[in-house]
């Protein structure tokens, strides 16, 4: 068997690394998470789901900006259950909103150092990686430029330099190639694809990245997780091997009862 | 090709709303000092107290700045939300505009100082003048901070006026509602303040719940975006609490200003004036002035008092007081018209004031007199048919008449 209808009994408890156990998040009367569990391994894992799955609000939580109603959050092998262990689990994380235009007024170095200092690195070593970061995504030509004076593109491999400028354990990226052409969405794909050591989750709509970058896939649908697994695994439950666009929309529309909205 | 020098201070510093703000800042200053009267030119203290009062413009300057950092703030909940240091990451933007208004500020008191000081006061402000700017600038981060919770609980342009009409809605109460003084009137004299000084305990107060609540307000930006709810809610209590109780003294701790005796130099003899030293160059001509007082006085049967002085206590009955615009007036009829009401009030205490039947135009009477003797044209005028036909000009001993009913109605006591 290929694919792997996830039980939340059988995921229940896992500890690891980076982990949900049994996670449940309540808005109000809404359950947007309902006992999710699982153990995040290095490698980038795509999340994916139709509109209101749960998929923000499972990044929320991992980018700890979520406190869950019920379950366990362990980031980076830090169970948060105190404000020392927050701060240590955001140290390890690298968060990226969707829509993040927060840097927009700073040059591209000040928004570098900036998010470096905000993840509490020294003023050496600050220096260090945000001299890496430059050089391992091709800033240099635009350093001194404010970020509001780049095109989307350019601003949002800015924005991912910025989100692990501190070589962060644990990445986490709400739609990073959303609102991009093709040409800037593989530019995207590119330096995710350097991160692969880490534990990269990102949530997309766009199921090409599941066959072109992901090595495992979450398919959410209303707070539940209903498949984790391989892109081979979530191809399997088309009835294929072969993880195309068409296959995973045909998967992802058996695992959700949707016609394909995500 | 990817240093640059002291990125965290450009960031926060040169990167904030503050330095946005500034012009604006600098126009309000620059309004308060050249649109309003100068007359705390010559008194270190009173020209400090009375720039401390551009607060009431800049605080809601500073509230619109805030706002607008606050919505930047919001804009960047996610980042700050997820650092390591999302608490000093607040207190770093907050930090950055306040030192924008001290910038501004400080500008703002050198040029003022520099009035000062070109107006021949001798010296150099002294520590009261440079405490009392403490909680001013206290007060000034206050208002920062309060328009960083309102942009950032409130992320609309609109909360950016919004947040300065309320900071100025909030300053009018605080000086006319009858608010306790103390409680956020950081400066403003329309008159010398040669005999007055700000009181430390008041000092201390103002800038403990200044602060106090200029770090509620950050504590709490920073726990609502960054901290679970359970442990923000905690954690803004806990600073509620401590702000609240940080502020508690300041509703005790009585008036703004205490009475004290300044250093005087004096001038003449028979009499001699006494005023600050900023005023020096002025005694002269006010003794000269006076002196032409001295056998009028004596005349009506009271001697005039031995020593002018700016230097008279509330209850003071040993010098008679000496205002300062009397001491700076560069019309020679006016400071004479001025000098009568000064030397007639010296001769008993209370007169000016008193509210006993027919004293107005007893004062009136004596005034009249007084006024003929020194400026015997004035008689002319008097006497014109229009005048005599009600009022007959008052005799010497009508004068000496008048004063006597007013000293039995309201004296208190003879100066010697």
């Amino acid at each position: 068997m290929t694919g792997t209808n996830t039980t939340q009994a059988g995921l229940a408890g896992v500890a690891g690394e980076t982990s949900l156990a049994d996670v449940t998040v309540e808005f109000g009367k809404t359950v947007a998470l309902n006992g999710v569990s699982f153990d995040f391994s290095p490698g980038v894992t795509a999340i994916l789901g139709p509109n209101g799955a749960g998929k923000s609000t499972l990044l929320g939580v991992l980018a700890t900006l979520i406190e869950p109603t019920a379950g366990t959050v362990c980031i980076a092998g830090e169970p948060i259950h105190s404000r020392p262990a927050l701060r240590r689990a955001r140290q390890a994380l690298g968060y990226l909103p969707q829509h993040p235009d927060y840097f927009d007024h700073l040059t591209v170095l000040e928004a570098l150092h900036y998010a470096a200092w905000l993840k509490g690195l020294g003023a050496a070593q600050r220096r260090e990686k945000v001299g890496a970061a430059v050089d391992r995504f091709g800033l240099q030509a635009i350093c001194r430029q404010k970020l509001r004076t780049l095109s989307g593109g350019t601003r949002r491999r800015v924005y991912l330099a910025s989100a692990v400028v501190h070589d962060p354990r644990v990445v986490v990226l709400d739609e990073p190639t959303s609102g991009l052409d093709p040409t800037r969405r593989a530019d995207v794909r590119a330096v995710l694809d350097q991160l692969r050591e880490n534990i990269v989750v990102f949530s997309t709509q766009l199921t090409e990245e599941v066959e072109l970058l992901a090595d495992r896939v979450l398919v959410m649908s209303a707070g539940h997780l209903v498949f984790s697994g391989t892109p081979k695994e979530l191809a399997a439950v088309a009835g294929t091997d072969q993880p195309s666009v068409s296959v995973v929309e045909a998967a992802l529309r058996r695992l959700t009862g949707t016609n394909g909205e995500r | 090709m990817t240093e640059i020098r002291a990125p965290l201070v450009r960031a926060h510093v040169w990167r904030s709303s503050g330095k946005v703000g500034f012009p604006l800042l600098v126009l309000v200053v620059a309004s308060h000092i050249v649109l309003r009267p100068v007359s705390w030119r010559h008194e270190w203290f009173w020209a400090t107290y009375q720039f401390n009062f551009v607060d009431v413009l800049l605080g809601p300057a500073a509230a619109c700045i805030g706002a607008w950092e606050g919505r930047r703030l919001r804009q960047r909940a996610g980042l700050v939300a997820t650092s390591a240091r999302p608490l000093t990451a607040v207190l770093c933007h907050w930090a950055a505009l306040a030192a924008w208004l001290a910038a501004v500020f400080a500008a703002g008191l050198v040029a003022v100082w520099a009035t000062v000081r070109l107006a021949g006061t001798p010296g150099l402000p002294d520590g009261y003048s440079l405490l009392s700017v403490v909680p001013a600038l206290a007060l000034l981060a206050g208002y920062g901070a309060f328009g960083m919770i309102a942009g950032s609980a409130f992320p609309n342009p609109v909360t950016v006026p919004l947040a300065g009409m309320v900071a100025f809605g909030v300053t009018l109460f605080g000086y006319v509602g009858g608010v306790p003084e103390q409680v956020l009137q950081v400066g403003g004299a329309t008159g010398s303040t040669a005999t007055l000084r700000p009181r430390l305990s008041v000092i201390g107060a103002q800038t403990v719940t200044y602060a106090a609540f200029g770090l509620l307000c950050i504590v709490a930006i920073g726990a609502t975006v960054a901290l679970p709810r359970r442990l923000a809610r905690r954690t803004v209590g806990i600073a509620t609490v401590i702000a609240v109780a940080a502020g508690i003294p300041l509703f005790f701790v009585g008036a703004p200003l205490a009475t004290h005796r300044p250093t005087v130099v004096c001038f003449g003899r028979h009499p001699t004036v006494c005023a600050l030293p900023g005023y020096r160059k002025y005694l002269p001509a006010a003794q000269h002035t006076l002196a032409e007082f001295r056998p009028l006085a004596e005349q009506l049967g009271y001697p005039l008092p031995d020593r002018f002085t700016q230097a008279t206590l509330p209850g003071d009955q040993v010098w008679a007081p000496l205002p300062e615009n009397f001491l700076t007036s560069r019309d020679e009829a006016t400071q004479r018209t001025m000098a009568a009401n000064i030397v007639l009030s010296s001769l008993i205490p209370g007169i000016k004031s008193c509210l006993a039947p027919d004293t107005f135009q007893d004062y009136a009477r004596v005034a009249t007199w007084v006024q003929i003797q020194i400026e015997p044209d004035l008689a002319a005028k008097l006497s014109s048919p229009t005048q005599s036909a009600t009022n007959a000009l008052p005799t010497l001993a009508d004068a000496r008449a008048a004063l006597e009913r007013m000293r039995r109605l309201c004296g208190t006591q003879h100066h010697q």
